[in-house]
C-alpha cells in the first residue's frame, strides 16, 4: 500500500520528462511557419536572416537594448492565478530587487494588441518580463521584441527539463524560459451530472446532449477551442490544415448558434462553473485543480479523443532597462525549491527538473497528482497545435472570430 | 473649440482614412481608398448591426414605458419630495457603470431568486435562464440608460403650466383624455430628447453584451471593439464604426425631421 | 332609477380613478425597485465573506463579514486604478470646464458668425455613439507618430467628450444672463479681468459647478472611450472589466459603494448648506 505512491512519485518525473519532450516538438511545429512568418512580419533585416528559422538574430534587427539602469527594480506581467503568495516577496528579500508583479496578461491576442503600437516603435511598456504562450512567443521573437538571456547570469538554467531545451521557435532558449505548462480539457461538476442522471462526460461530443443546453462554455483561445474540437472530430490539430479544421468550426458554430454553448470564456469560466450557471466547461488543468479545493465536485478530464498541451514562456522585453534583474528572477524561479512552491500553489506542470522531489516534501499528495505529473497514458493523448503561417493564422482567426461574433 | 475640432472632427477624418485602408497581419495600415471595406463590413456583420438597432429600439421603448410614468409620478405626485425623488433616480448612477452591470449578474444568475420565481410562475421553462440571453442584455441596456429618459421627460412635464391641466380637466370629461390631449403633446419634446439619449448610446454599447450576453447577443460595438483591440483589423473596425456613425446620423436626421423639431439640446 | 344610478357611476369612476392613481404610484415604486436593485446588491455583497476562496467571484452569498471594508485596498491593482481614475477625472474636468465655459460665454456674449455651426459641433459628440468617438480617436493617435497611448491620450479623450457637456450646461445657465451688468461694471471703471472675476463669474458659478461635477462623474465612469485610448494605463472601469474575467473580489463592491456614499454625501451636504443659506437669506 505504502509502496505504490512512492513508486508512482518516482516514476512521475521520468514520465513527465518524456512527456515534455513532446512539448519540445512544439518547436518543430512552429518551424513550419517560422520563416514565412518572420519574412512577413519583420523588416528587411529580419527577412535576410530568417532562413536560419530560429529567430535568434531577430534582436539585431529588432529593438536595440536601452541603457540599463542600476536601480534594482523589476516589473513582471503574468497570467492571473499563476504564482503563489510568497515567491515575489521572498525574491525581493533575497535579491534586493523591488519587484512589481502584475496579473494583467489575460489573453495572448489581447495583450499583443495592447502592446503592439508601443513596442513596434521600441518604446518600453513599463514591463521587463512578460509570459506569452509558445505561439505568441514565436511571434514576438520574430518581431525582435525579446532580449537575449545571458546564460552565465542564469546558472539554474541547467534545471530546465531537457525536453524543453530546444523548441523550434527558440532553438537554444536564447530568448525564453518556460514558466509553466498545462493541459486543456474538460472540467465538469460531477454532482450536477449525477443530478441530471447522465454519466460524467468523457468527450466533448458528450456535451452536445440537449439536457446540457446553456449549461456549458467553451474557450475564446482559438487554438484550444478549435484544437479540442478537431480532436473530437477525429482530426489531429498538430498537423492541421484549414480544411481539416472545417468540421470542427462547423460543430462549434452550430453549438454556439443553437445556444447549446452558453458563452465563450477566458479564465472566467471559473465563475460560471463555481456558482452553478455552468456544469461543464472547456478548461485549463491547473485552474481546475485550484477550483477543486473550493468545490470538490469539480473534476478535470483529458477527453478520450485527446486534449491540448501548452507552455507559457518568460521573455525579457528588448525594451527592458533591467535585464540583469530580470535574469536574476528567472534564475530564482528555476531553483527547484522555489519552483516547487509555485507548483504547489498553481498546480500546473512545472518545466523545472527536481520539482517532484521538492514538492514531495511540501505536499506528498500533490507530488503524485496526475494533473501535475500526468501519467504516460494521458501524455499520449495530448497534442500541440500546429504552427501557423500568418496567412493561415488569419484564416483560422477570421473563421473563429465569425463564430464569436454570432 | 479648437480642441473639439482637433479631437473630434479630425479623428473622424482619420477614422474614414483607416476605413479605406488595408492592413497586413501585424496591423500596419496603408491607405488604398478601398471603398469595398464599407460594403464588406455590412455583408459580414449585418446581423450584428440589425441586432444592435433592434436591442436599442427595445431598450428605448422599455425606457419610455418605465420612465414616463415614473417622471409623471414625480412631476405631478411628488409634492414637496419632488427634488428628493428626482435625486433618487440619479443616485444609483453614482456607482460605477461596470459594477452596476456586474451586480445584474448576481440578480439574474441561474440559481438566483429572480430566475427561481420566474420558473415557478412558468414565465421561464424549467431549464430557462436569463443570464447570457438577449433579455439580460436588453434589461441591462434599459437599466443603464433609464435616467437619460427620465430626466428629459421630467423636465418637459415640469414645464407644463398646472393651469393648463386644470383647464383640460374642465374641457374633457375624464383625466385620461386631458392627459392625451394636453400633457402628452406637451411632453413630447422630452420623450424625443430622451429617446435620442437612450437609443444612440444603446446602439453603440458593448459592455452589457460582453458582461450579460453570449455569442448570440453580440452587438456591433462588440465587433468594433474586438476588431480594434483584439484582432487588430483596423480598417474593418474603422469601416464598421464609420458605418454605424453614419446610420445613426441618418436615423437621427429622419427622426428629427419626422417630429418637426430641430432642438436637440435639452 | 337615474337618481340611484348616479352615485354608483361616480363610485365606479372613483374606483377607476383610485386604481389609476395607485397603478401609477405602484408602477413608479416598481421603477424605483428596478433602479435600486443592483445598488442594494452592491451594498449587500460588499459584506460578502469570500475569504479563503482562491477564485473569489462575488455573485453568490456566502456569509457576512466586515473584513472587506476593513481592507478596501487589499487588491492594490484596483486601488491604484481608482487613484488613476480620480486623477484623470479631476484634471480632465478642470480643463473641460475652463474650455467649455469659454465656448459658452463666447457664444452667448458675442454673436459669433458661425454660431449654428458651433452648436452643431458641440452637439455632434453627444449624438455619436461612444464607441465611434473612442475608435476614431484611436485611429488618430495611431496615425499620428504615436505619443504612446496612455495617461495623456485618455485625458485628451475625456476632455473631448466633457467639453460638449460643459458648454451646453453653462450655456443653459447664461442664457438668461444680463450682459448689461458687465457693461455697468466696466463703465464704473472696473478693468475687464476684474469685471469677469467679480461680476460675471459669481453669477454663472452654479452652472460652472454643475458642469464640473457632471464632467467629473462622466470621466470617472467612462469605460468605452477610455479602453480604446488607454494603452497600458489602467483606470478603475478598465480594472473592473479585466478583473471580472479572472475574479470578482468583494472589494470591487466596497470601492463602488465608497464612491456612491461619498458622492451622495457631498450632494446631501451641498443641498443642506444651500437650504441653510437660502433660509438665512430669506430671514435677513
Amino acid at each position: 500500500m505504502t509502496d505504490q505512491p512512492r513508486r508512482r512519485s518516482n516514476a512521475a518525473p521520468l514520465d513527465r520528462r518524456d512527456f515534455l519532450r513532446r512539448a519540445g516538438l512544439l518547436g518543430g511545429a512552429v518551424v513550419v511557419g517560422g520563416p514565412a512568418f518572420l519574412a512577413a512580419c519583420g523588416g528587411s533585416g529580419i527577412k535576410a536572416k530568417s532562413s536560419q528559422t530560429t529567430g535568434a538574430h531577430a534582436l539585431t534587427s529588432g529593438c536595440p537594448l536601452p541603457a540599463q539602469k542600476a536601480d534594482k527594480t523589476l516589473a513582471i506581467s503574468n497570467w492571473p492565478l499563476y504564482i503563489d503568495k510568497k515567491t515575489v516577496a521572498d525574491f525581493q528579500t533575497a535579491s534586493g530587487i523591488a519587484t512589481t508583479y502584475k496579473e494583467d496578461f489575460n489573453d495572448n491576442e489581447e495583450y499583443y494588441a495592447k502592446v503592439r503600437p508601443i513596442l513596434s516603435t521600441c518604446k518600453g511598456i513599463g514591463k521587463d518580463i512578460i509570459v506569452p504562450t509558445d505561439w505568441m512567443a514565436a511571434r514576438m521573437i520574430g518581431l525582435g521584441w525579446a532580449a537575449k538571456i545571458d546564460p552565465a547570469k542564469v546558472p539554474n538554467r541547467k534545471n530546465l527539463l531537457a525536453s524543453l531545451q530546444h523548441p523550434g521557435f527558440d532553438t537554444d532558449r536564447s530568448f525564453t524560459m518556460p514558466w509553466q505548462s498545462g493541459m486543456t480539457g474538460l472540467a465538469y461538476n460531477k454532482k450536477a451530472f449525477a443530478d441530471l442522471g447522465i454519466p460524467a462526460p468523457r468527450s466533448f461530443k458528450d456535451l452536445l446532449n440537449p439536457k446540457l443546453k446553456g449549461k456549458i462554455t467553451f474557450l475564446t483561445e482559438m487554438r484550444d477551442c478549435v484544437g479540442l474540437w478537431m480532436l473530437a472530430m477525429g482530426k489531429d490539430p498538430s498537423k492541421a490544415t484549414f480544411a481539416d479544421a472545417q468540421p470542427a468550426f462547423d460543430q462549434i458554430k452550430s453549438a454556439a448558434k443553437s445556444g447549446q454553448v452558453r458563452r465563450f470564456t477566458g479564465n472566467d469560466y471559473a465563475d460560471d462553473l463555481s456558482n452553478g450557471n455552468v456544469i461543464a466547461a472547456m478548461a485549463w488543468s491547473g485552474d481546475v485543480v485550484q477550483l477543486h479545493q473550493n468545490n470538490p465536485n469539480l473534476e478535470f478530464v483529458v477527453p478520450d479523443e485527446g486534449g491540448m498541451l501548452f507552455s507559457d514562456n518568460m521573455m525579457i522585453l528588448a525594451t527592458s532597462e533591467h535585464v540583469a534583474d530580470a535574469e536574476a528572477w528567472i534564475d530564482y524561479v528555476y531553483d527547484p525549491k522555489n519552483a516547487a512552491r509555485i507548483t504547489a500553489e498553481v498546480q500546473y506542470i512545472s518545466p523545472v527538473q527536481g520539482v517532484a522531489e521538492e514538492l514531495a516534501k511540501i505536499d506528498a499528495k500533490l507530488a503524485v497528482n496526475p494533473l501535475i505529473f500526468p501519467p504516460a497514458e494521458v501524455q499520449k493523448r495530448l497534442h500541440i497545435f500546429v504552427g501557423l503561417s500568418p496567412t493561415v493564422e488569419k484564416q483560422f482567426n477570421t473563421a473563429f472570430e465569425q463564430i464569436l461574433n454570432g | 473649440m479648437a480642441w473639439l475640432v482637433l479631437f473630434f472632427m479630425v479623428p473622424i477624418w482619420y477614422l474614414l482614412r483607416t476605413a479605406l485602408s488595408t492592413s497586413d497581419p501585424s496591423g500596419n495600415t496603408s491607405l488604398v481608398w478601398r471603398w469595398a471595406n464599407f460594403s464588406d463590413s455590412w455583408s459580414a456583420y449585418h446581423s450584428q448591426y440589425l441586432r444592435s438597432f433592434w436591442y436599442a429600439l427595445l431598450c428605448t421603448i422599455f425606457c419610455i414605458a418605465i420612465g414616463y410614468p415614473l417622471a409623471y409620478a414625480i412631476a405631478f405626485r411628488g409634492g414637496r419630495f419632488k427634488t428628493l425623488l428626482l435625486g433618487l433616480v440619479v443616485v444609483p448612477f453614482f456607482t460605477s457603470y461596470l459594477v452596476r452591470t456586474l451586480a445584474w449578474k448576481t440578480i439574474l444568475q441561474d440559481d438566483g431568486p429572480l430566475v427561481r420565481v420566474m420558473r415557478d410562475l412558468h414565465l421561464l421553462g424549467g431549464q430557462g435562464r436569463l443570464l447570457s440571453t438577449s433579455w439580460a442584455v436588453i434589461g441591462g441596456l434599459t437599466y443603464n440608460f433609464l435616467p437619460f429618459m427620465i430626466l428629459p421627460i421630467y423636465v418637459s412635464l415640469e414645464k407644463i403650466d398646472p393651469k393648463l391641466i386644470e383647464a383640460g380637466k374642465d374641457l374633457y370629461s375624464n383625466s385620461f383624455q386631458s392627459f392625451r390631449k394636453i400633457v402628452l403633446p406637451l411632453s413630447l419634446p422630452g420623450i424625443f430628447a430622451g429617446s435620442l439619449l437612450t437609443f444612440i448610446p444603446a446602439a453603440g454599447d458593448f459592455v452589457n453584451s460582453a458582461l450579460l450576453g453570449s455569442t448570440n447577443t453580440r452587438m456591433i460595438g462588440n465587433v468594433v471593439e474586438g476588431n480594434f483591440l483584439e484582432t487588430l483589423d483596423y480598417p474593418s473596425a474603422a469601416a464598421i464604426s464609420f458605418v454605424l456613425m453614419a446610420i445613426i446620423l441618418v436615423l437621427v436626421t429622419i427622426y428629427t425631421r419626422a417630429l418637426g423639431t430641430e432642438e436637440l439640446t435639452v | 332609477m337615474s337618481v340611484a344610478d348616479a352615485p354608483a357611476r361616480s363610485g365606479a369612476a372613483r374606483w377607476l380613478r383610485w386604481v389609476g392613481k395607485h397603478a401609477l404610484t405602484g408602477w413608479a415604486i416598481l421603477g424605483y425597485v428596478y433602479l435600486f436593485a443592483p445598488i442594494i446588491v452592491i451594498l449587500v455583497f460588499s459584506f460578502n465573506d469570500l475569504r479563503g476562496v482562491t477564485h473569489p467571484f462575488n455573485y453568490t452569498w456566502k456569509g457576512f463579514t466586515l473584513d472587506n471594508w476593513a481592507h478596501p485596498f487589499k487588491y492594490s491593482d484596483l486601488a491604484h486604478a481608482m487613484v488613476k481614475s480620480l486623477q484623470i477625472a479631476l484634471i480632465a474636468s478642470l480643463i473641460a470646464t475652463v474650455m467649455g465655459t469659454m465656448i459658452a460665454l463666447a457664444q452667448s456674449r458675442y454673436k459669433l458668425r458661425a454660431t449654428s455651426l458651433v452648436d452643431l459641433i458641440l452637439v455632434l459628440p453627444l449624438t455619436t455613439p461612444e464607441i465611434c468617438l473612442g475608435s476614431s480617436l484611436l485611429t488618430l493617435f495611431l496615425t499620428l507618430g504615436r505619443p504612446g497611448l496612455g495617461f495623456t491620450t485618455i485625458l485628451i479623450a475625456h476632455v473631448m467628450f466633457c467639453v460638449s457637456f460643459v458648454a451646453l450646461t453653462v450655456k443653459a445657465r447664461v442664457r438668461g444672463f444680463d450682459w448689461t451688468l458687465e457693461d455697468a461694471a466696466m463703465d464704473l471703471g472696473a478693468p475687464p479681468f476684474r469685471t469677469f472675476t467679480r461680476v460675471t463669474l459669481p453669477l454663472i458659478m452654479p452652472g460652472i459647478l454643475a458642469a464640473f461635477l457632471l464632467s467629473f462623474s462622466l470621466s470617472i465612469d467612462d469605460y468605452i472611450i477610455t479602453v480604446f485610448n488607454a494603452g497600458n494605463t489602467i483606470t478603475f472601469p478598465i480594472a473592473v472589466f479585466n478583473e471580472q474575467k479572472i475574479a470578482v473580489p468583494p472589494q470591487i463592491d466596497v470601492l463602488a459603494s465608497m464612491i456612491l456614499l461619498v458622492s451622495v454625501g457631498l450632494i446631501a451636504v451641498g443641498t443642506v448648506s444651500r437650504l441653510v443659506r437660502d433660509s438665512r437669506l430669506a430671514s435677513s
